[in-house]
Parts: structure tokens; sequence; C-alpha cells
């Protein structure tokens, strides 16, 4: 999963791979931007066929965050 | 419509030398974020083959830019400007606060948008001449007055419809101005997965990704006519295509194909087949058949939708498809790239996908075929912009066409052939009725065109109206159907010579003749103009080889020619007098005059 949330912040954003950690955050991420945010929700969501609720879509600031989020539903 | 997942098309996109191909420039005036749908169209743009470059307005800024003008959004020569006025934003009172609106509030808001709406497409079109898609306001999902407001006028439901209605209006008012239906969107979708309250709340962005999905199909259904990249012909397969079962073994009765289930479904998928028939869709079998097995199946079955002369061309044998479709697109003279070939078999719809990628397959299973019809009309690969008189005539054209090819076949030689066709031609000064086909056949014909001049309705108007030039125009009947205007030909008057700036045919008219009834119509009328002397240009293109020798073959004489050979000069000499025509019309109509004999 962590491999997959790298590849698809790392397309969404147009940074390379390498560059994309789990602290990777709007704050160190130039591109990333509020609409680039919303895109990378939109994409998750597709991607792991799942619908994120209100509190965790302010959560999700950094890869980190998002990947426990993602965990928690998945695990459900 | 399936697109790749949205983090795929944006590495895709990324990857693939966009920047190479031809622009198609898109501007976006909007009062929401609709930021994330560029890949998608980005996505469809790279299917037709184009570098799709999307701008956005700035958020909310609506009106500033469409009156106030913004020059570096609306450009003159733009492909496309799109707007997006979502009604929440315009007026909380005509919608989430509808229930509460008083008559007054109502009134007034709607009164302000109509007036928005004149100010916006006005001040859209006097910036730019690209093709406006506006779209139009949503329903609401649930209307504001419950189930009362379907009852009444002063409900939600009916406000909205009355502003669209206004809004079609106002739209088709202005040249080149398209209204985009919303709720076929919404419908398509289905409502509750069309919004996503989240991106609202958060981001003023009020669409999902289906949503989003959905508008840029739609979009592109006037995208890709606005390009000539709307497809013409359907080729189809016969066996487990337009019927369940094998003609060959099923037997004529034994194949599925009847009112009741599950042969209905056939039905249903040819009754969307025969509806692009009506709009002026070209109809071909590319099927693996014994060809008397097929026509048994159009003649005789009392439940067949298409029949035989609805078909335009057929190739119905044992070779390989690829082979019969460039057949196909030969006979009727279209580019591959311009077929849709349906077929059941998987293998046969990719092994079409490698050896004619230009080709758009539509691989249609027979277990799913209840769904057919509705894929069929969900493509919008053959949306035009206009339905002309034309266009729905042309299957019958076609079909005219493919008897005239067996007369000819039939005839012991061309002349009597051409005789027994009964041809009337008639030959015109151009009026306001024919400038838009004019300035049609001038930006479509490759093949019998001499120069190869393009020309817009403005520039043909204003040689009709301006003196110094005559439009002549050739239309052509004969004993199976009417041709239409089929040639055309400018000539430009200066001091005592008349120079032929256009010489064209369209490609249906060839091969009778008319061309030489045409030339000699031009010595004519270039002499009763009082010219001493008449000029026509050669300008080679890869595709008017065809035409090199015509000057020549008409008793011209070359006088120059460019470095590079590709743009020769000819002269015609009135003392050699003028040629008769050929003898083989029944009739010849014209508005020159004959010569004194």
């Amino acid at each position: 999963m962590k491999d997959k949330v790298f590849q698809i912040v790392s397309r969404i954003m147009g940074v390379p791979m390498e560059q994309i950690s789990e602290h990777s955050s709007p704050d160190g991420v130039q591109e990333w931007d509020s609409l680039k945010h919303m895109s990378l929700l939109l994409s998750l969501e597709e991607e792991f066929d799942v619908r994120f609720e209100d509190d965790e879509l302010i959560e999700m600031m950094s890869v980190g965050k998002i990947l426990e989020v993602l965990q928690k539903h998945i695990v459900r | 419509m399936n697109f790749p997942p949205y983090s795929e098309i944006q590495a895709f996109l990324r990857a693939a030398r966009t920047e190479e191909l031809p622009g198609l420039t898109i501007s976006v005036l909007r009062n929401i974020v609709l930021e994330p749908m560029v890949p998608y169209l980005g996505y469809l743009a790279f299917q037709m083959g184009f570098n799709g470059q999307v701008r956005f307005g700035q958020y909310d800024n609506v009106y500033q830019e469409a009156v106030g003008g913004d020059g570096e959004l609306l450009t003159r020569d733009l492909d496309c400007v799109m707007v997006f006025l979502y009604l929440e934003q315009l007026s909380p009172k005509l919608t989430s606060q509808f229930a509460g609106s008083s008559e007054a509030d109502i009134r007034g808001d709607v009164e302000r948008i109509r007036s928005y709406i004149q100010d916006v497409v006005q001040g859209i079109r006097r910036q730019t001449d690209g093709l406006v898609i506006w779209h139009g306001f949503e329903m609401p999902l649930y209307p504001g007055l419950g189930v009362w407001d379907g009852q009444t006028e002063s409900g939600q439901s009916h406000v909205i419809d009355a502003l669209n209605e206004f809004l079609r209006d106002a739209l088709h008012a202005v040249p080149n101005c398209y209204y985009l239906d919303m709720n076929h969107c919404v419908a398509r979708v289905g409502g509750t997965h069309f919004y996503d309250a989240r991106h609202w709340y958060t981001a003023k962005a009020p669409y999902s990704r289906f949503a989003m999905q959905e508008m840029a199909c739609e979009e592109f259904k006037f995208l890709r006519p606005l390009k000539g990249k709307n497809k013409r012909c359907i080729a189809l397969d016969c066996d487990n295509t337009l019927w369940g079962g094998i003609v060959g073994e099923d037997g004529l009765l034994g194949i599925q194909l009847s009112k009741t289930y599950p042969g209905v479904s056939y039905r249903a998928f040819q009754q969307e087949i025969l509806n692009l028939y009506h709009r002026g869709v070209i109809l071909a079998l590319c099927s693996k058949n014994n060809e008397a097995d097929v026509w048994e199946v159009f003649e005789k079955h009392p439940d067949m939708v298409l029949r035989k002369d609805h078909i335009a061309t057929a190739q119905i044998n044992w070779q390989d498809k690829a082979t019969n479709l460039r057949r196909i697109a030969g006979d009727l003279n279209i580019g591959l790239d311009s077929v849709v070939f349906i077929d059941d078999d998987e293998f046969e719809a990719d092994f079409v996908r490698q050896a004619l990628p230009e080709v758009h397959v539509m691989h249609l299973p027979r277990t799913r075929a209840a769904d057919n019809g509705t894929i069929l009309a969900a493509c919008g690969l053959f949306d035009t912009l206009v339905l002309s008189a034309e266009d729905r005539e042309r299957g019958a054209m076609y079909q005219a066409e493919a008897t005239r090819k067996k007369l000819k076949e039939q005839a012991a030689d061309l002349e009597s052939y051409l005789r027994s066709l009964e041809m009337v031609l008639e030959i015109r000064f151009a009026t306001s009725f024919t400038i838009p086909r004019i300035a049609q056949l001038t930006q479509k014909t490759n093949q019998f065109n001499l120069t190869t001049r393009r020309y817009n309705e403005t520039s043909i108007r204003a040689l009709v109206e301006g003196g110094a030039a005559e439009v002549l125009v050739v239309t052509l009947d004969d004993k199976l159907g009417d041709l239409g205007l089929v040639g055309v030909c400018i000539l430009r008057y200066e001091q005592e010579t008349a120079d032929i700036d256009t010489l064209l045919l369209s490609c249906r008219a060839l091969g009778r003749g008319v061309e030489d009834v045409l030339i000699r119509h031009i010595l004519m009328q270039a002499k009763s103009h009082g010219c001493c002397m008449v000029a026509g240009t050669y300008i080679k293109t890869n595709k008017s080889a065809q035409v090199e020798s015509f000057y020549l073959m008409h008793g011209f004489n070359e006088v120059s020619a460019s470095r590079d050979g590709n743009e020769r000069r000819f002269h015609y000499d009135f003392r050699c007098g003028i040629p008769a025509g050929p003898g083989h019309f029944k009739e010849i109509r014209s508005d020159v005059e004959e010569l004194p004999r």
C-alpha cells in the first residue's frame, strides 16, 4: 500500500518518487497546493475504493497521515 | 467511456509528447473550482490527436472577464470557451433558500441572471470567435417545495426550466454558441454520485470525479466535430452483432432476432444504428459470411430493422477484416479515421486495432447484447454541431451512388452509361443560400481542387458582394437522386484578365464530364465580361495530383512555374475559340450566356 500511495502522490504532484517520504506534506512539497490536494484525495478514493470521512479530510495533510487513515479503512 | 485511474492519466499525459500535437485551446469561465477536471480533458484531447491546453479564468470572475475583457484568456483564435455558472453561487434565493424566497425575490433574481447571461454571451463573442459551450443550470435533486414544486409555476423546477430556456435562446441568437444540458449528465451519473458535498464545502468544488468524467465526455461531443474528428461511418459485423447466432449454421429462422427476449436486444441495437443513419452516418457491412446468407436475412427476416437500402457498401467474404475495412473506406471515399468498426468477436476487434490503429473499434460482446444499444447511443463519436437536410439524406445519396456503380458495370461503354444517368447540370451565380455550402466545399475538397484555397462564409460573401469577382456554383441531379451543390469556381477580374482563383468539384461528381462543361462556361463568362485573357493556377498538394494536367488538357498553355514547381500558371487564348461541351447531359441550365453562333 505504501508504494502505491507514494506513486499516487508522485503522479499527482508531478514530483519524482524518490522525493516522496512519509514526511512529505504541503509544507515540504512546493507543488502540493490546495487544488492538487483535492486531486490527491479524489485519486486515493478512486484507487483504494474508499470514502474518507469528514474529519479525515482535515487530518490527511501528510503522506504519513494518509497512510494512517488508509490503514484504518482497509482494516475495517 | 471508461477512463483509466486519475493518477495514471496524469502520469500518462506527462510522459506523452503532447506538445508535438496540434493545440486544442480551451478557456474556462467559472464561478466554482473545476481544476481537477483538466486531466480528463487532456486525455480526451490526446485520444483525438490534440494537445489540450486548458486555461482558467479567475475564480468567480466571469462577468469581469467576459464583459470587461481579458486579452490573455479570451483570445480571438481560441478553439473553445466553456462557461460554468453554478446556480447556487449566482443565487442562493433560487437554490438552497428557495423555500423561503418571496415571489419578488425570485422575480428579481431571475431578471438579474437574465441580463447577466446576455452581457456575458455578448462579451465573450466580442473577444473571441471560439466555440462557446455553456453548461446549463442543473435541476435540484430535491426541489424546494417538495412534491408540490412540480404542480406550480412558482415552483423551483419551473423557474430553473424557464431560465434554461432563456439561456438556450440567448445562445442560439449568437453564432457558434452552444448549450450543454447538464441535466443529461446528472441523470447518467445519478444525482447522489454527481455531487460531492465535502469538496463543495471545503473548496467550492461541487462535482465528483464521476461528474467531471461525464462532463468531459459531453464537452468532447462538441469538440470532435469542431475539429472534424467526428466519425462518419459504422462498419458492422453481422453474426452475433446484428442478430444472435450464426446465420450460416442456425439458418434464417434460427437466429435470435425478434420482438421478445433475447432477440429483442438485437432489434434495439439495430434501431440505434438506424437512428444514426438518419443523422447522416453511413452504414457498411464487414463480415465473414456467405454473402447470400446475409442478404437473405436483410430481405426476408420479418424482424430486421435495418434494410438492404440502408447499407451503403458491404464486404461480406472470408478475407481479413482489415483488408475489407480498407475497401469500405475506399468505396465510400472516406478516411479510415472516419470509421467505427463494431464486432462481438474479441479476436477480430484486436486484429483491427493492431492492423488499422486509425479505425475506432467497438468490441460489443454478445454476452451483454442487451446493453449494446445504449453503449452505441452513449459513445458520442458521431455527434455533429448541426444536422442539415443534407446530413439527413446522406444515406440515400450513398445508396444512389451504389446503384450508379452497378449501372456503370452493366453499361456497354462509358458514354452510354453517362447518357443513361439523364444528368441535369446547372451553373448558377452564388446566392446567400449557397454561400455556406460553397465555404464548406472550399474547406473540405482536397482531390479535385486546383488551388486548395480555403474560405469561410464571410470571405465568400465579401467576394460575392464585392464586384471584383464572380462565384459560380454547379449543381447536379440525375435519375437516381439529387447530388446537390458539387462544384465551385471563383473568378477574379483584373483589368481584362479573368483569373480562376478557385476551381473545385466534390468527389461525388467526378468522372462525369462536369468539369468539361464548367470550364466551357467559365470561358464564356469571362468573354462576355469583356476579358481577353483567362488565367488559371495549379497549386500542388499531396492530394491534388489528379488535376495536375487539367489546364493543359483543356487547351490552356503553361506560362510560368514557381522555382519548386509546386505552383504553375496557365493562360487561355480566346483565338482558339471555345471548345464545345460534352453531349451526354440530358440538360444544361446556366446563368452564363451562350455565345452567339
